[in-house]
């Protein structure tokens, strides 16, 4: 027989961290955007850093997306285990 | 904040080294971010209490999530050190230009007031030539402070930037930049990661599949790879090209009728990885391929998308029940808990199928009722890809990637279906009463 072990408490608790974290990635924003050329000493500069931000706004987009896909198949993961554990539970004549 | 400093008569502005660096450290917070994501991610299949099939199939399910935060953490981690080098070589660059400019701006001083006196002896009648001499030393010694400050700005000042664009531009190359899939998801619309995931990264994989086949020629695993990425392609084709859906059905119907034959060779030499749950999908496509062909004629609309749903519920109810079989409660083990969760994913997706399915009809139904800014309006409402988003959201919750492919052809089914639905009912003569479509 196969076996298997897990912490559904342990999966919720790290669903909850990525939640936070993907929250902080989102709130980040693009502080580059506030700099101005005068302050960076060239234009070139400037231009190369929101070249470097518009490159990155799709793959920061799908990590985003990517990492709240992650936390739902934790919490759904968490979920069916738990409902498991219970029908389990009931079919040994528990509560 | 940049500071203006007047040079030999000119306002100059100098850049700020203190903003550059807190730039540099936005980069670096982000990529150590990023860094704490991968590293959590990275522990779950070594320190995390979850051991089994599911955790494998949820580990499968990160795809390239992994890799694009390695990636992306140390894009900006590089990002962050080009930036605090350059804030760095820019402060010290700022000490030695504002320093120079203090002893020109002394000097053209100096010179200014040489002059002055000049002028002054000159309407006094007095000898200046002592002083016209001295004027001239200093003038050349203001010219040679200009070359200088000149120099410091265009080389030394360039020189640090030129690095600083070099060090930008290799952060770039080392990330994730966008690409033209990139430009196809913005398309495509809102949905998320299933776009790139489950459309997108199908036709990415395109030519290394082809490559696959031409170096196996006699592997089904690659022939039916390919054939899968083929279909995902034109899935994508028909959403992008308004039209293009219907010329490339019969190809469509092909490809899919393929597929189908090699999965179903491949499920009957006990292939791993292929179960009779693909040639559900399979059977699915092929279904749609035709319920799509017939529905070219007026009215078929209907017909076709009842057509699509009988196909789908057959397939959806066979897959569940053989997937749920095993299940046991009294012998409890990880196999039975995972078709619970096959088993449910795919009533979830039946559910999100009847929903679009929903949709469809109401458009294919209700469009030869309308006016033509009514429908339009009425087909705002109605979106087969966002509605089938859902469904393939259901898939990836549960990990069930294996399944991604299969949604995509799907919905190209479906708006295919939809698009010659639509283009059926809006030949026909408008009801009585019913204002003719404007244009």
């Amino acid at each position: 027989m196969t076996t298997f072990q897990v912490d559904h408490f342990t999966l919720q608790a790290l669903a909850g961290q990525l939640s936070t974290i993907q929250t902080q990635m989102s709130d980040i924003g693009d502080s580059a955007a506030h700099v101005s050329p005068l302050d960076l000493g060239s234009p070139q500069v400037y231009s190369a850093l929101q070249d470097f931000y518009n490159n990155w706004s799709q793959g920061l987009s799908t990590i985003s997306s990517n990492i709240t896909t992650v936390t739902k198949m934790l919490n759904a993961a968490a979920t069916a285990y738990a409902t498991a554990e219970a029908k389990a539970t009931r079919a040994a004549g528990g509560d | 904040m940049s500071t203006t400093m007047d040079v030999l008569g000119e306002e100059v502005d100098l850049p700020d080294p203190s903003a550059i660096a807190g730039l540099a450290d936005h980069y670096g917070g982000m990529s150590s971010t990023m860094h704490d994501v991968h590293d959590q991610l990275a522990g779950l299949g070594h320190d995390m209490e979850w051991i089994g099939k599911s955790a494998n199939l949820f580990l499968e399910g990160l795809g390239s999530l992994p890799g694009d935060l390695v990636k992306a953490y140390r894009s900006y981690g590089d990002m962050a050190t080009a930036l605090h080098t350059y804030a760095s070589g820019v402060e010290d660059w700022v000490g030695r230009f504002t320093a120079l400019a203090n002893q020109a701006n002394n000097v053209n001083y100096e010179l200014q007031q040489t002059q002055r006196a000049v002028e002054q002896g000159k309407a006094a009648g007095t000898n200046t030539a002592a002083l016209q001499a001295k004027a001239t030393a200093l003038a050349d010694e203001v010219q040679s402070y200009r070359g200088s400050l000149q120099r410091l700005w265009t080389n030394d000042l360039q020189t640090l930037v030129d690095a600083c664009l070099a060090g930008i531009q290799g952060a770039e190359n080392a990330g994730i930049s966008n690409t033209f899939w990139g430009d196809v998801e913005s398309v495509a619309g809102d949905v998320g990661g299933f776009i790139y995931n489950v459309v997108i990264e199908p036709i990415k994989d395109l030519p290394g599949a082809a490559l696959n086949v031409l170096e196996h020629p006699l592997d089904l695993q690659d022939w039916s790879k390919l054939l899968q990425d083929v279909s995902a392609v034109v899935g994508v084709a028909s959403l992008l090209i308004p039209g293009l859906g219907e010329v490339l059905l019969p190809a469509a119907l092909a490809v899919d009728a393929a597929h189908l034959g090699v999965d179903t060779a491949l499920v009957a030499e006990g292939a791993k990885g292929y179960s009779p749950l693909n040639l559900a999908f399979d059977g699915v496509a092929v279904v749609g391929d035709g319920a799509g062909a017939l529905s070219a004629g007026a009215n078929a609309g209907d017909d076709a998308v009842k057509a699509l749903q009988d196909a789908s519920d057959e397939a959806f109810a066979g897959a569940a029940q053989a997937e749920s079989r095993g299940l046991d409660f009294a012998d409890l083990d990880q196999a039975g808990i995972d078709n619970e969760l096959k088993a449910t994913a795919l009533q979830g997706s039946q559910s999100a199928w009847s929903l679009a399915r929903q949709g469809l009809v109401d458009t294919v139904t209700f469009k030869p009722m309308r006016s033509g800014s009514a429908w339009l309006e009425a087909a705002k409402d109605v979106n087969p890809v966002h509605d089938l988003s859902a469904l393939g959201d259901t898939y990836r919750d549960l990990g069930a990637k294996s399944f991604s492919s299969s949604a995509s052809v799907l919905m190209h089914r479906v708006t295919t279906v939809a698009g010659l639905g639509a283009t059926a009912a809006g030949t026909q003569a408008p009801p009585e009463g019913v204002q003719a479509p404007a244009g």
